[in-house]
């Protein structure tokens, strides 16, 4: 099958190709990103190790070897994927699928940044604590990480034949969309509303109002605040290029509550159930709005309504599972209307004016 | 293809630590070593364990025996690190005994001898590379010389599950070992695919090695069995990985492409 002047990279081996770069095919997609779910899970055990292991005397850990394995098995899929171009008489970039090129080149900037850490935790010394999120080495990593998971994105952006996608023709976009959201938010982990618990949420905005609020109020209203944009963003630029199946922002929060659950010791279940909910929530939103580039208010209500919606149901969730309110009921009702203002804000930044 | 060589060779030079020894256990020139307990408790024994690192205590004696502030019951056994053990000559006390020890000093080998033979099997591993079922005999040696490797280095562990420590251990073995069966799988059913997976694995157990090099130039290594044989399997899965890298991609070099 071809597409244009693009070749589809699970045709079989032989098959004729046309000119120009091939794009993979939805199962080569599917594969890259399974594998890189399997290097991203290695990253969120290792997450839950360092919050929940106290004596991390080695590297060599079993989920370290689940991460770097994982990592073998992307880049050896993605060789295999370059090999397999290369013996149907595709050379130099030809042989990259469309996509394909940034995951390239971020194979072995993650294999450089690997030594250039373990150098690091040589001679400058071991994170432990927030500094494990700005290490110069890690953001490396992670950067070249969320570049190998985003291909199936590029893959699927980059195909202007598809327009609504099924979920099942969606499902390696979004794993990869989601995936990179979860490590978005793992490096922002200081401020990262997913892994407080009700209790922690309804003692955050409990005080006294003539004290001006306690340090964990100031967390928390950060944390909400960073972590809307985190998790509202890949909608809103998911929704300029796609109409997105009913799914998609359920797959989300799942994905990312994966990760949450994971670093909190599976302490925070009831938040991360209510953000489950808000993301089926989402999912009518988005099928009933039908948020575009062209339909600028539609958009801009779903974004409003979209960030309204999580944080609503967040703190909801919190004063039912504890049955009681937190003191400061300036802090938890206008917490979610400050989410939807920066969602409306982050809208209006995207799409300014509708297009024609 | 010369993009592909390119991230091969880059993947191979520049990754980071993925794989040594389990349990954290590092290859040293120096061990610490219980002598005995004066006097002898009836029962009681105590060993260094993990490579001299940690102080384990049984107490198969009737009474319980303090050691270090703790209270050894009769029947349990106790394994803690202490700073004493490190001294050359060190003492620390169990009940109304002490444990005495030394710390012994064993210069490491000539590393440029383990390196000649690196070298000497990376060269044999690229002559592999002449025809498709050597390559994936090859593979199947190199692999199991990093399997030995991985299981000798965590039966050198006391004190953990030997299933977490190997998958510790194994790293990128996790990827590597599987796809050793597949290489095998290709080469029978003549396959090209089979060059290819001999060097992805090649690759993939050199930067599986890369760390171990210090089992070339220190005489104590954290692995059951005699240290020059755990030097041998490092050797081979460095050279030998190295040389199917090679050879792997000189074959699909070679062959080209199939249109």
């Amino acid at each position: 099958m071809t597409l244009g002047s693009e070749a589809e990279v699970d045709a079989p081996a032989g098959s004729p190709t046309t000119g120009g770069r091939p794009r993979a095919g939805y199962r080569t997609d599917l594969i890259t990103v399974l594998l890189g779910t399997w290097f991203s899970i290695g990253l969120f055990l290792d997450a839950w190790a360092h919050s929940n292991v106290p004596e991390l005397e080695s590297f060599f850990t079993p989920w370290h070897a689940v991460f770097y394995s994982g990592f073998a098995a992307t880049g050896a899929w993605i060789l295999w994927v370059l090999w397999r171009n290369y013996q149907q008489g595709l050379r130099g970039l030809d042989a990259v699928p469309i996509g394909y090129g940034p995951a390239v080149l971020a194979l072995p900037a993650f294999a450089a940044a690997g030594v250039g850490d373990y150098l690091w935790h040589t001679f400058i010394g071991i994170e432990q604590g927030i500094d494990i999120l700005f290490s110069p080495t890690h953001l490396v990593l992670i950067t070249s990480m969320v570049l190998i998971l985003t291909t199936p994105l590029r893959t699927l952006w980059s195909d202007r034949d598809v327009v609504a996608p099924s979920l099942r023709r969606f499902l390696p976009a979004g794993l990869a969309l989601s995936f990179t959201a979860s490590l978005v938010l793992l490096f922002a982990g200081y401020a990262d509303a997913t892994v407080f618990t009700s209790e922690q949420v309804i003692r955050a905005f409990t005080f006294e109002k003539g004290a001006g609020g306690s340090g964990r109020a100031v967390e928390l209203a950060a944390s909400v605040m960073f972590t809307n944009l985190i998790m509202i963003l890949p909608l809103l630029l998911a929704v300029r290029r796609f109409r997105l199946p009913f799914g998609a922002a359920t797959l989300l929060a799942f994905v990312v509550m994966l990760l949450s659950t994971a670093v909190a010791n599976y302490e925070n279940m009831s938040t991360a159930i209510g953000f489950i909910v808000s993301g089926v929530v989402i999912d009518v939103l988005l099928l009933k709005l039908n948020p575009s580039e062209s339909r600028v208010k539609e958009y801009r209500i779903f974004a409003l309504a979209a960030s309204f919606v999580t944080w609503a149901v967040f703190f909801a969730g919190a004063i039912i599972d504890q049955g009681t309110t937190p003191s400061v009921t300036e802090m938890w009702t206008g917490a979610p209307i400050m989410a939807a203002l920066h969602g409306v804000l982050m809208a209006v930044v995207l799409v300014p004016t509708a297009r024609r | 293809m010369r993009a592909l060589l390119l991230a091969l060779v880059l993947l191979i030079t520049t990754a980071g630590p993925a794989q040594a020894h389990a349990g954290g256990l590092t290859p040293q020139d120096h061990l610490s070593r219980v002598t005995a307990i004066e006097p002898p408790l009836p029962g009681v024994t105590a060993t260094m364990v993990n490579h001299g690192t940690q102080l384990e205590i049984h107490n198969g004696g009737t009474g319980p025996v303090t050691v270090a502030d703790h209270v050894i019951g009769p029947g349990e056994t106790h394994r803690f690190r202490d700073e004493r053990t490190t001294a050359s000559q060190w003492e620390v006390p169990l009940g109304t005994s002490v444990i005495k020890g030394r710390v012994d000093v064993t210069p490491g080998p000539n590393p440029l001898w383990w390196l000649l033979i690196t070298a000497a099997l990376a060269l044999g591993g690229y002559f592999l590379g002449r025809r498709r079922a050597l390559l994936a005999a090859g593979v199947v040696v190199v692999t199991a010389a990093h399997v030995w490797h991985a299981v000798g280095s965590t039966l050198a562990v006391t004190g953990g599950s030997f299933v977490p420590l190997l998958l510790g251990a194994s790293g990128v073995g996790l990827v590597a070992w599987p796809l050793t069966a597949v290489a095998v799988v290709a080469a029978v059913r003549r396959a090209p695919a089979t060059a290819f997976v001999a060097a992805v694995v090649g690759a993939m157990l050199v930067v599986a090695g890369i760390p171990d090099f210090d089992s070339f130039r220190f005489s104590q290594l954290p692995f059951a069995g005699p240290a020059d044989v755990d030097r041998l399997l490092v050797a081979l899965t460095l050279g030998g990985g190295l040389g199917l890298a090679a050879g792997g991609f000189d074959y699909l070099r070679r062959t080209g492409s199939t249109t």
